[in-house]
């Protein structure tokens, strides 16, 4: 059997495979996933699990509150890794949708289907631990400025693919739906980074940056770090899951098809 | 000027607990049923990895 | 001569620079739409109309916070300023948690007329970046090094490594 697991019709016969191609069809076909991901998953779910249950404890019960803002500064700890883990989602979400619409890839199809709805509860969270902070810090739940709209516009894209890739009886038709969605849903991603530099918003700038140094004093820092760190774990778990369910449930659902077919017979 | 603001953090982590826990709890039913489901229709006396191998999308 | 995935990949290149740069031409068509608020310094230069509403943000200017009652609702004035320009603001109601002297906001509201005073309905707290416990704002205030009346916390370098205690020897020593 070889690795080509795709949908055979689209590739041209005889047609020379390009080396990019060969090695992504060598370490993601869905028999290779299952095998790599199948055992390491209890593992990383469990770790993601006490990750995330100590790094919220840590925000709720013992981080320093905030000089101006009280005990309200711990609603960060879930609002920041949140943001970050919905932007990544994303990313990835069109990173397979590139995979898809270039190299017909079958597993991004899955990943990308799997990626959708994990990503909107992420961002779902982060809009509303957002908004309930800005409630009693900035005096109002919601205003429209270029940065809270941006993200509510990611969760709209992200509830868009998850609608399209399950709209078509032919699931081929909506993963090449999905895939344009996705890629052209990336435009988001840059806006929702620096429009808080490009634009006047309310929401603040970026507390953590990667070049300068951190506005966020060390002992508020460390439960940030761990919440974040439990949260993109726990994001793979989900998603690495939920892919591997997908590829099992198509599978069942391909071995009960040649039975009926033999039945038949 | 609000001072009691701890329904507001109390209610974000809610919100935390409900949506990380609603999602890591239908991935894993999700994820047991389709094992299952596989186990129940997977024909015998064929080794595991081959079956693996020719997996159809 | 290319195989089919090359030129699905420069397809899916030129759309996507495509798609980015209507993106961006949009952006910057509706760049004045897109910004939430207004500075003082853009509020001298564009001369709004009286009555026009438009969200006025910045920084409230310190010793400039004058607080009253009138018909039995608290009643504010301040400047708002950028530190080019400074607008006088008159605000009847609540104001939220974060307003103080140095603070951010924005304001909703209009020019009154006749005379340039900005007569606001709603005031927002605009949070700074910043995170610092309650004991490290207590120390850097009595070490002198940071009084939030007149402005942003000073760069983190400069006191993010240091406990509340090691401040205030430093002052000390």
């Amino acid at each position: 059997m070889p690795d080509y697991t795709g949908d055979i019709a689209a590739r041209p016969i005889g047609a020379p495979q390009s080396k990019a191609g060969a090695w992504l069809h060598r370490f993601a076909n869905p028999g290779r996933f299952q095998r790599l991901v199948q055992p390491v998953l209890p593992w990383l779910t469990v770790v993601a699990f006490l990750t995330t249950v100590i790094g919220l404890v840590w925000g709720f019960f013992y981080a320093p509150a905030d000089w101006q803002q009280g005990i309200a500064s711990r609603i960060m700890y879930v609002h920041i890794p949140s943001a970050w883990v919905a932007m990544n989602g994303y990313a990835a979400l069109a990173i397979c949708s590139l995979l898809s619409i270039v190299w017909r890839h079958p597993l991004a199809d899955i990943a990308a289907k799997e990626i959708g709805p994990v990503g909107a509860g992420f961002t779902a969270l982060c809009l509303i631990s957002g908004s309930l902070w800005g409630r009693p810090e900035w005096g109002t739940y919601w205003v429209w400025d270029a940065r809270l709209t941006s993200v509510l516009i990611l969760l709209f894209l992200y509830l868009g693919h998850m609608a399209l890739i399950r709209a078509f009886d032919n699931p081929q038709h909506g993963y090449r739906a999905a895939a344009i969605l996705g890629l052209v849903g990336a435009v988001n991603l840059p806006i929702i980074v620096f429009s808080v530099y490009w634009w006047n918003t309310l929401h603040q700038g970026n507390s953590i940056s990667v070049t300068g140094p951190s506005k966020i004093y060390v002992t508020m820092l460390y439960p940030l770090i761990v919440c974040t760190i439990g949260f993109y774990l726990a994001f793979a778990a989900m998603c690495l899951g939920r892919i591997s369910s997908g590829i099992m449930e198509n599978r069942a659902r391909a071995l009960l098809l040649a039975q009926a077919e033999r039945g038949d017979a | 000027m609000i001072k009691h603001v701890m329904p507001y953090v109390a209610g974000s982590y809610g919100a935390t607990i409900l949506i990380l826990g609603g999602l890591s709890l239908t991935s894993l039913l999700r994820y047991r049923a389709a094992r299952r489901r596989l186990a129940a229709v997977e024909p015998r006396g064929r080794r595991r990895r081959d079956a693996m191998q020719d997996e159809q999308s | 001569m290319m195989n089919r995935k090359t030129r699905r990949l420069w397809l899916v290149i030129a759309c996507g620079a495509g798609v980015s740069c209507a993106t961006a031409l949009m952006l910057v068509a509706f760049r004045s739409s897109l910004s939430f608020f207004l500075s003082p310094q853009e509020v001298v230069a564009k001369h709004p109309a009286p009555g026009m509403v438009f969200r006025l943000g910045g920084v409230v200017q310190a010793n400039t916070v004058v607080m009253g009652t009138r018909d039995n609702r608290p009643y504010t004035t301040f400047r708002i300023t950028d530190g080019q320009a400074s607008i006088p603001v008159v605000f009847t109601g609540v104001l939220p948690g974060l307003f103080r002297q140095g603070q951010g906001v924005v304001t909703v509201g209009a020019m009154a007329k006749g005379d340039r005073e900005f007569v606001a309905s709603t005031v927002l707290a605009k949070h700074g970046a910043s995170y610092m416990p309650a004991p490290v704002e207590q120390a850097l205030r009595k070490a002198g090094k940071w009084n939030p009346k007149f402005g942003p916390a000073p760069n983190a370098a400069t006191w993010d490594d240091k406990s509340p205690r090691t401040i205030e020897a430093d002052n000390n020593g």
